[in-house]
């Protein structure tokens, strides 16, 4: 990241974006709300144990129009969050729709249940 | 547990910045508002135009209406499907109006979604609009 993009970023408010967590299909899903942001702008990256979601919103500037409520503004959202070895990391996918980031995180295969025979002696 | 949040303490000095920007920040103390979508309402000169923050939102899921001289801004938020871990976002049917205090153009009202952000275009009917009045010379 330039140092440039990192002063922008930084004069924005930073929020963490709220998240659900959900499990299905031996899958697990992170979906956030990122309204605002475009898909190009989207970073998603994992560095070891640890997956960052970063983006900043675009709204169209209102700054010099003549507003009657103003309840938002433009923000650098930021989420980190910490994988177990549950998680495949090279198998995470992201995507986005109507301001809203899923990410899909596949179930190490080592970690599938796995029935244990006893054997009789 | 698949996942931790370790990380949410780990982050805490930028939280605790955050966390001050937000006390000092007027614009934050805004957005906290219960009112739910958030909207940007400006005036431009021939429109009204209403920037509305619905993350998740279908188009065929938001209704839009008019009350006499109030726009209804309706939908629902639908809840992920599978075995929650963390639920923060909300879901469930929201509703809000917004009134104006100037005639607008039912008719030619315009929305979009994009991203997230309902965009809604109320143009300005003639009598609303500025009249430039002339000043004749005896």
């Amino acid at each position: 990241m330039s140092a440039m993009r990192e002063t922008q970023e930084r004069s924005l408010p930073r929020v963490h974006p709220a998240a659900d967590i959900v499990q299905r299909d031996d899958s697990y899903y992170i979906v956030l709300d990122m309204p605002g942001v475009r898909k190009d702008d989207l970073d998603v990256s994992v560095d070891k144990d640890v997956l960052t979601v970063a983006a900043e919103t675009k709204y169209p500037d209102i700054q010099n129009r003549k507003q009657w409520e103003n309840e938002f503004g433009n923000v650098y959202f930021v989420r980190k969050f910490t994988l177990s070895d549950a998680v495949d990391r090279d198998g995470i996918k992201a995507g986005m729709k109507n301001g809203v980031v899923t990410l899909h995180l596949p179930r190490a295969e080592r970690v599938q249940p796995k029935k244990i025979e006893i054997e009789s002696g | 547990m698949v996942l931790d949040f370790r990380t949410l303490y780990q982050d805490l000095p930028r939280n605790m910045e955050q966390f001050l920007d937000e006390m000092w920040h007027p614009l934050h103390l805004s957005q906290r508002r219960q009112a739910y979508p958030p909207v940007n309402i400006v005036e431009n000169e021939g429109d009204i135009t209403i920037y509305a923050i619905v993350p998740g939102v279908e188009q065929e899921d938001i209704d839009l209406s008019f009350s006499e001289n109030s726009l209804v801004i309706k939908g629902e938020r639908k809840p992920e499907q599978g075995r929650y871990f963390r639920q923060e976002r909300p879901s469930g049917p929201f509703q809000r109006i917004i009134n104006f205090n100037i005639r607008v153009d039912q008719n030619q009202t315009k929305a979009k979604l994009k991203d997230g952000l309902l965009t809604i275009v109320l143009p300005k009917v003639e009598e609303s609009r500025r009249q430039q009045i002339k000043v004749e010379k005896e």
